[in-house]
């Protein structure tokens, strides 16, 4: 601890920096070294050494920050990155920021790891967490800003790290044994507790994936030459370490780049097609990457391939064109054994590929009759004849080895090992079947160039082969470990199993076993598959391309220089009979009835070996919820079969699994070409099913799809408008529904007009004829579900909408409402208003008004609006969603036309131009001249009721026209030189609705006396109820009319003249006319 | 000897005994950190005839080679220069060094054949990083004789001391590959990997 202190302490005091440094190394060295000297203290100390102005300094923090993690991570890791978030604040020099962000590309795996390790998770890895995330964030978010090219390309590197770190590692991967790097081998994400609190898997896949997103983005836009090099290394090595990921994705990305290469230097150009060679080089030979072999090396070829690659997967042609080269090779005088650096797997089955099957067999047989207790690691001795064997010179040699082999072992009594076959290696037209390679060897044949090794054939009861078999298969983990040469034992293996056939066919009976050993790998297989997955993936490859080869050559004899032997070969694809085009696919059709044809004779074997893997992983996907294994056989095999596909069907129509279903489809139509339609169209069928979570999550992974390529979103688009066209029609008899109460859905307000459509209504008129709501949403769901992500298309309901009828188009105007508040901008409302034909304007209002009642309108979207308004080409309903952003000129030229309108919008407009719509938004016009307009309006027979109801309903809006506001629109229109209409129903409302008013009421009617009011015989009347109405003020005025005046008043009503009469005598000294007086009492 | 740049460069040939150890020796001299290799499984040297080369391990001394080549013929291998060379070599290091095998980090990998690029690009993008450093990997063909050997190293020492001249070399490659290859008239390969 002194010592630590001590250097610590002159650390500090040391002006030279030389001096600090060597202090700080020593505090490191120690500090590294004694587990008990790491205390947070200690840590902290050192790391403070970030603040220093010395880059030296601060860049041995920064690497005393990776050293200390990768060995004390649960101390280190919260100082660490705190330390590193605290120095992101100070902005340091671009180099420095290199140097932190790839420091924490170091770090990010072993704290992530420590996070997910803990069972219990403590709160200090809840802060860690939460450190690495926002540090995350803030680096990958600094890539859209100007950072230098150093510092870009750091946080690709950084990206690809995370992406690297959350990933599961894929079956591929795990499946390299002996060539797995550190970085698989230390962590997988694969092994985190599904119920861990603070990380979820799939959250931590999503993420991984955006971030893939985001690199492939950076790729299809890149900034520089250099930045695009490194971007296509990284994503490379992303698809090489989790190509069931990753790998399809990068691929198309990479395939995509190469089509159109952006504008470079030529040198850049050319480093970049060398290294983009090398990645598609080693990316081929990658299963997953089989369907993209043909456009790879298409590539690879116009780039100037380069033969010494050699795909594990084969074209149709290429297997025969490399094995006819190889044997020319093999004939030419060999000058020196070029000097290779390792026999790789590939490079070994490609050499078994020369074999026939029973020379395999009796190879393998030989050494499995051979097998101890536990499987011996000298397993690849096997490959070293193998080896031999492909240089006929070595023919001789071999068979010595192999018989020396047998001898030793005790087994030379029991074996035949013939191997005079070999010749037919060579001889590829002449046959070579079973019934003479087995035949007993008796003698030397007198045709054959070398000495057949005599032995004579093995009893089952001394070489129990099963038995062998059985320790084979238990053992398979423990010896992929030890031996490195699994792939070839695998292969070896699936061959095994193929080659039933060929034994069958020669009805052999000395290797009827071979029987017994299919029966043995089912067992296996259906006991554990997940341990021999791999095994039963290469068995499907063996049966598949022997069937290739039974289509090409028919019954006649395989030849054996072309026998398949690696149990990855592909010939030609073989018909889809089952492929659905979705063009030509009627909507009934895709609903669920697509035909599916037989599969084809020649793959019935390969068919019954895969529905029965199938099946075993169906029941793991059932029972245990593990879904991964059923994509590894969708995606990895040569041929999926019919029942998969009714698996994944099953998977889809059941709500828990629907999701695993979809993904499954969804990666289907993306990774396999081959399966994309009819994957398609099965995924299309349940977007127009009942059941909604199930129709919901089809939609959204159609949308999903769409965004990723355009040609499987033409497709997705075409059938979304034919299910939406289909509601044009008449409802078929099955989904015809009676009318009833139940399906009477609440008419959205703007859907109102629809009755009034006289088409519509015509077709409502007809109760027999009616399309369900259900199925109105079904049918469309999947539009609907388009338009969320893509508004544009909705261009293509409005003429749907104005054919159909009245209750789809109240299913559609329900369907739209979410879409319509997803827009991001109303600019789509610009495009939908253009063209869009007569009858679906109510459509449009509907959407604006939805739209507008949360967002404002955009002053661009107003002009648009009003154009179409001026234009004459929409009634002035149009203005109603808008109206609060209209000047108030336009508002008050549009108010004839608006209170015309019918009663429900009028409330509407009048609610939106008079109450505050919108926060912070003031109402275009004041009430006080709202209602002032109104009284300009001339009334005809037009307008009259309308005009009735916008008057009326301002005295209803207490709060809108208050008593002052009443007040001041009288007064103001008193004082006009003409009086209006509108004025005496004004003042008497404004009477009935605030009765305090009375006093400024009589003061108005003694003001209108004077401005004559008699001479306004509509108002006139009014004026006189309304004086009456008043009481003793209201004699007063009518007392002060002159004499023709009030005679002309009480010619109106017999009472009005007693009841002044009586009042007068009442008030006898009341100041009043004496012609007055006289008039009134006369009677 | 101090040193002009922190750069660490490696210059890499097929066998570690011509193109790379020329640049090798001019490097040092100019006082760069750098280090020599061959890609090849053997280090391969011209003997009496075309088909006759003399093939070597790359564990096997320059000194050894230089002693076996006396032997065998002194006055071929006088004229050829080859004896010359290896003199050379020994004084610079001891043995030819294979750099698949070797586990030293660099900033900058120059290649000086094409293919020996392709070999060095595939070992990097194969190796797990480890410090995840930046990696130039800069291709300049050269002859495998001892006149364009003698120039590529030229050339080599020209382009490291304009990438040593910048400011930070993985903003400022670009530019300066760009002017050097404009300049030489010799085509250039690039590319990144991470240490």
């Amino acid at each position: 601890m002194t010592s630590v202190h001590v250097a610590l302490a002159q650390a500090h005091k040391s002006t030279d920096t030389t001096q600090r440094l060597h202090n700080l190394k020593i505090v490191e060295a120690i500090l590294l070294e004694q587990k008990q000297e790491v205390t947070l203290n200690n840590i902290e100390s050192v790391l403070l050494f970030y603040t220093d102005s010395e880059n030296s300094l601060q860049l041995f923090v920064l690497s005393f920050i990776e050293k200390l993690c990768s060995l004390y991570v649960e101390v280190a890791c919260i100082p660490a990155l705190q330390t590193l978030l605290k120095f992101y604040n100070t902005h340091p020099s671009p180099v420095l920021q290199k140097r932190a962000i790839l420091t924490l590309c170091s770090i990010y795996k072993p704290i992530f790891q420590w996070i997910s390790a803990s069972a219990k998770v403590a709160a200090v890895h809840r802060k860690a967490w939460e450190l690495l995330c926002v540090l995350r964030d803030r680096i990958v978010h600094l890539i859209p800003s100007s950072v230098p090219e150093a510092v870009r390309l750091s946080i690709y590197k950084y990206i690809q790290r995370v992406i690297l770190v959350q990933t599961p590692v894929s079956f591929e991967v795990r499946d390299r044994g002996a060539s797995q790097t550190e970085d698989n081998l230390n962590f997988n994400v694969s092994t985190l507790p599904y119920d861990h609190s603070l990380l979820s898997r799939a959250d931590l896949v999503t993420e991984a994936n955006s971030y893939v997103s985001l690199l492939i983005n950076y790729l299809r836009n890149p900034v520089s030459a250099t930045s695009l090099i490194v971007l296509t290394n990284l994503l490379s090595e992303i698809a090489r370490k989790r190509p069931d990921y990753y790998l399809p994705r990068v691929l198309q990305s990479l395939i995509r780049l190469c089509q159109a290469f952006p504008a470079f230097q030529p040198y850049q150009l050319v480093s970049l097609k060398k290294q983009i060679k090398v990645h598609f080089m080693a990316l081929r030979s990658v299963p997953l990457a089989k369907d993209f072999y043909s456009q790879i090396s298409a590539i690879i070829e116009s780039f100037g391939g380069n033969k010494a690659g050699k795909p594990l997967y084969l074209e149709p042609g290429a297997r025969e064109k490399r094995l006819r080269e190889e044997s020319s090779e093999r004939l030419r005088p060999k000058r020196t054994k070029p000097a290779t650096t390792s026999g790789s797997s590939a490079q070994l089955l490609m050499r078994l590929d020369g074999l026939p099957h029973h020379v395999i067999v009796d190879l393998l047989l030989a050494h499995l009759a051979r097998l101890p207790t536990s499987m011996p690691a000298s397993f690849p001795q096997i490959m070293t004849v193998a080896q031999l064997y492909t240089i006929s010179s070595a023919t001789h040699k071999t068979e010595r080895a192999f018989s020396n082999g047998v001898q030793t072992s005790n087994l030379k009594t029991h074996i035949d090992l013939n191997l005079k076959c070999v010749q037919n290696v060579e001889d590829s037209s002449g046959p070579a079947g079973p019934a003479r390679v087995l035949e007993p060897a008796t003698g030397a044949d007198p045709k054959s160039k070398h000495t057949p090794f005599k032995v004579k054939p093995v009893p089952l009861k001394n070489c129990d082969k099963l038995a062998a078999f059985s320790r084979l298969l238990d053992s398979e983990n423990d010896l992929f470990l030890q031996s490195g040469a699994r792939k070839i034992r695998r292969a070896l293996l699936a061959k095994l199993a193929q080659v039933q056939q060929v034994f069958e066919k020669y009805k052999d009976p000395a290797h009827s076993d071979f029987n017994d050993f299919t029966v043995l790998l089912r067992d296996v297989l259906t006991k554990d598959i997940r341990k021999h997955q791999t095994l039963a993936v290469a068995w499907l490859y063996e049966e598949y391309t022997s069937a290739m080869h039974k289509r090409r050559f028919g019954d006649k004899e395989i030849p054996t220089a072309l026998c398949a032997g690696s149990g990855f070969a592909i010939e030609e694809a073989p018909t889809n009979s089952f492929k659905v085009d979705i063009n030509t696919t009627d909507l009934e059709g895709a609903a669920g009835q697509m035909s599916r044809g037989a599969p084809p004779q020649y793959l019935e074997r390969y068919l019954a070996c895969y529905d029965f893997i199938v099946k075993i992983v169906k029941g793991i996907v059932n029972n245990e919820h593990r879904e991964t294994l059923f994509r590894r056989f969708l995606l990895e095999v040569p041929e999926v079969s019919i029942e998969a596909f009714k698996a994944i069907e099953e998977f889809c129509n059941d709500e828990y699994r629907a999701k695993f279903g979809f993904e499954s489809l969804y990666e289907l139509v993306l990774y396999r070409p081959r399966y994309r339609a009819y994957s398609l169209n099965t995924l299309l069928a349940f977007t127009i099913i009942e059941k909604k979570l199930i129709r919901s999550l089809s939609g959204q992974v159609c949308v999903r799809l769409c965004a990723i390529d355009g040609d499987i979103k033409a497709k997705i688009c075409n059938f979304a408008m034919k299910c939406l066209r289909y509601l044009e029609r008449e409802p078929p008899d099955d989904v015809q529904e009676e009318r009833s109460a139940d399906d009477s859905v609440e008419q959205p307000s703007a859907g109102d007009a629809i009755s009034t459509d006289p088409s519509t209504q015509e077709s409502a008129d007809r109760p027999s004829k009616r399309w369900p709501l259900e199925s109105v949403q079904a049918y469309s769901s999947l539009f609907f579900a388009l338009c969320m992500e893509t508004p544009e298309f909705l261009k293509s309901l409005l003429p749907v909408y104005a054919q159909v009828k009245s209750e789809v188009q109240r299913g559609f105007l329900q369907a739209v409402t979410p879409v319509v508040l997803n827009f991001h901008s109303d600019a789509i409302f610009q495009k939908l208003f253009q063209n869009a034909p007569e009858n679906s304007y109510q459509l449009l209002l509907f959407m604006l008004e939805i739209y507008t009642k949360h967002e404002p309108p955009s002053e661009a979207l107003v002009d648009c609006i009003q154009e179409l308004y001026a234009r004459q080409k929409y009634p002035a309903d149009i203005l109603i969603p808008v109206i609060t952003k209209l000047p108030k000129k336009d508002i008050l030229s549009a108010l004839p036309k608006l209170v015309l309108l019918r009663e429900k919008a009028t409330l509407k407009w009048m609610s939106y131009l008079l109450e505050r719509r919108y926060e912070g938004v003031a109402p275009p016009i004041s009430p006080t001249d709202f209602l002032l307009a109104v009284h300009d309006i001339s009334v005809t027979q037009l307008t009259r009721d309308g005009l009735r109801y916008v008057h009326s309903h301002c005295f209803e809006m207490r709060s809108v026209f208050t008593q002052e506001v009443l007040a001041n629109v009288i007064q103001r229109l008193v004082d006009r030189s003409t009086l209006p209409n509108l004025l005496m129903p004004t003042i008497i409302k404004a009477l009935l609705t605030w009765p305090s008013l009375s006093n400024f009421v009589v003061n108005v009617l003694r003001r209108m006396v004077s401005k004559s009011i008699w001479q306004y015989t509509s108002l006139y009347k009014s004026f006189v109820k309304t004086c009456f109405k008043m009481g003793q003020s209201g004699y007063n005025i009518l007392l002060e009319l002159p004499p023709r005046a009030l005679e002309s008043a009480f010619s109106l009503h017999s009472d009005y003249r007693r009841t002044l009469a009586a009042y007068l005598e009442l008030h006898p000294t009341l100041n009043v006319p004496e012609s007055t007086k006289k008039l009134v009492l006369e009677s | 000897m101090t040193t002009v740049s922190d750069l660490r460069i490696a210059v890499i040939c097929s066998s570690n005994m011509n193109r790379s150890m020329e640049a090798h020796a001019f490097l040092a001299k100019k006082g760069f950190l750098v280090q020599s290799y061959g890609t090849g499984d053997k280090v391969k040297i011209p003997g009496s005839a075309a088909d006759k080369p003399n093939i070597y391990d790359f564990g096997v001394s320059y000194d050894e080679i230089y002693h076996d080549l006396l032997n065998k013929d002194k006055s071929l291998y006088t004229q050829n220069g080859l004896l010359h060379t290896l003199d050379r070599n020994r004084r610079i290091k001891s043995h030819p060094e294979r750099f698949q095998e070797t586990d030293e980090k660099f900033d900058i990998l120059i290649t000086c054949e094409e293919r020996v690029y392709d070999q060095v690009v595939e070992f990097m993008e194969t190796k797990t990083p480890i410090e995840n450093s930046i990696v130039h990997v800069i291709n300049l063909d050269i002859q495998d004789n001892l006149e364009e050997a003698t120039i590529g190293a030229f050339l080599i020492s020209d382009m490291c001391t304009k990438l040593a001249q910048t400011e930070d070399l993985d903003n400022d490659i670009e530019e300066v590959l760009h002017n050097f290859e404009e300049k030489c008239q010799r085509p250039i390969l690039h590319s990144i990997v991470f240490n």
